[in-house]
């Protein structure tokens, strides 16, 4: 229990210290936002500070000329877009991100300039894990109006207190199924899979990747990364789940290169 | 155990500027905060004070006197503007009628002038007709002497 504790309040109170910049002002907004939390909940303050003559549909982040995608977690775009070895000695982190009010990248991101945008993102990304833990997504649709404000007020605000309580409904599995999403470079397609989490990460890995990851135990070629750290390939796949799951219910692995 | 460690461990990375990151972000905040909150007082200190009105009024009537006298000074300066005018055209048509005169007086040489060398090209053509004559006569004199040569080589045989 104080392990679980523990570890889970590291994951959880995780956070990245970010700068940002536009090329027409002098202004630099920095601030600290959490590693499980989205850039859709910043990017409207930081335009208002910036540029607050401009309109948020044109507002994007870019990190050295990659656009970045609001409705991903924080902590998978800055261990995906900065590659850097979790176990290698490393400098102090301020990520210097840049902010744009003009060719929106259509392609590349999708705009959550109304307020619903993310919010219903992110719900269909619960009812999605939830769906392959549990057959079924009733457990999100059957929440009621006020539950769903409270869970998604406490994904707004980072409130773990109100958040506990609908972990150990999120995270369950009753059918021995857990979404995970895989990130390999900037560029490739994002890697979706339903594992077992009897399984161990090496043989998912293994089984997903197998030419980056040819052995089961030993990272030969690459390595995991989730939330910042590395994860030895013997790790359970159900600790995965119960401690390093994200509010999305996915866990998301960002595969670093040796 | 381990994981506990290595988290532990990536916060003492990414948390080194946690603590100047929030002082800087109070501090932004408290700028912007403070800037809006000062509009918001200055315009309610506009709305509440009485002698601002008086002062506006005193504005006003400053604003008509600056008015009037902008007038008038706006005429004085139209008049000069108009003088200006008037003497540049009247310079400008001097100016194109001392270029009407020079032209004309080019146009009077360029015609001496190719008069001039119509005369020239005639002389040249005299010329070159007398060179050509004295240039046939130069070789049927060549001819004879040759052969007055032959006949005196004749001779001495």
């Amino acid at each position: 229990m104080n392990k679980q504790s523990n570890t889970r309040d590291l994951v959880w109170n995780g956070s990245l210290s970010i700068s940002v910049t536009t090329e027409s002002s002098p202004l630099c907004y920095m601030t600290n936002i959490p590693r499980l939390s989205y850039i859709a909940f910043i990017l409207d303050e930081v335009r208002k500070i910036l540029c607050p003559n401009e309109k948020l549909d044109n507002c994007w982040l870019e990190f050295e000329g990659v656009p970045l995608k609001s409705h991903w977690p924080i902590g998978v775009l800055y261990d995906l877009y900065t590659a850097t070895d979790p176990d290698a000695p490393r400098s102090p982190v301020l990520w210097k991100l840049v902010l744009h009010y003009d060719n929106f990248p259509a392609s590349q991101l999708i705009p959550c300039n109304e307020p619903t945008t993310f919010r219903t993102l992110f719900f269909n990304a619960l009812k999605e894990s939830d769906y392959v833990r549990n057959k079924s997504a009733s457990y999100i649709l059957s929440l009621s109006n006020s539950a769903t404000e409270e869970l998604w007020t406490s994904i707004q605000k980072h409130d773990f207190e109100v958040y506990q309580r609908f972990i150990p409904r999120l995270r369950s599995a009753k059918y021995d199924q857990l979404p995970v999403r895989i990130y390999i470079t900037p560029d490739t397609p994002v890697v979706q899979e339903s594992v077992s989490c009897k399984e161990t990460l090496g043989s998912m890995l293994h089984k997903t990747l197998p030419k980056l990851f040819p052995s089961q135990n030993i990272a030969v070629l690459a390595k995991a990364i989730v939330h910042g750290i590395s994860i030895p390939l013997s790790t359970n796949m159900n600790l995965l789940n119960q401690e390093l799951c994200y509010t999305d219910g996915f866990v998301h692995i960002v595969i670093h290169m040796l | 155990m381990e994981l506990e460690k290595k988290l532990r461990s990536r916060d003492i990375v990414e948390k080194s500027y946690y603590e100047i990151v929030e002082q800087y972000h109070a501090l932004l905040y408290y700028v912007f905060h403070e800037t809006t909150n000062t509009s918001g007082i200055e315009t309610a200190k506009m709305k509440e004070d009485p002698n601002i009105i008086t002062s506006s009024g005193v504005s006003s009537s400053q604003t008509d006197q600056v008015g009037n006298s902008s007038v008038s000074t706006d005429a004085k300066r139209l008049e000069k503007l108009q003088r200006d005018f008037d003497m540049a055209v009247h310079q400008l048509k001097e100016v194109q009628e001392t270029q009407k005169r020079q032209q004309n007086l080019a146009t009077k040489q360029i015609t001496v002038l190719k008069s001039q060398l119509g005369v020239q090209e005639e002389l040249n053509e005299e010329k070159n007709k007398r060179i050509q004559f004295l240039q046939d006569e130069l070789l049927a004199l060549q001819l004879e002497v040759s052969s007055l040569d032959r006949q005196l080589e004749g001779y001495k045989r």
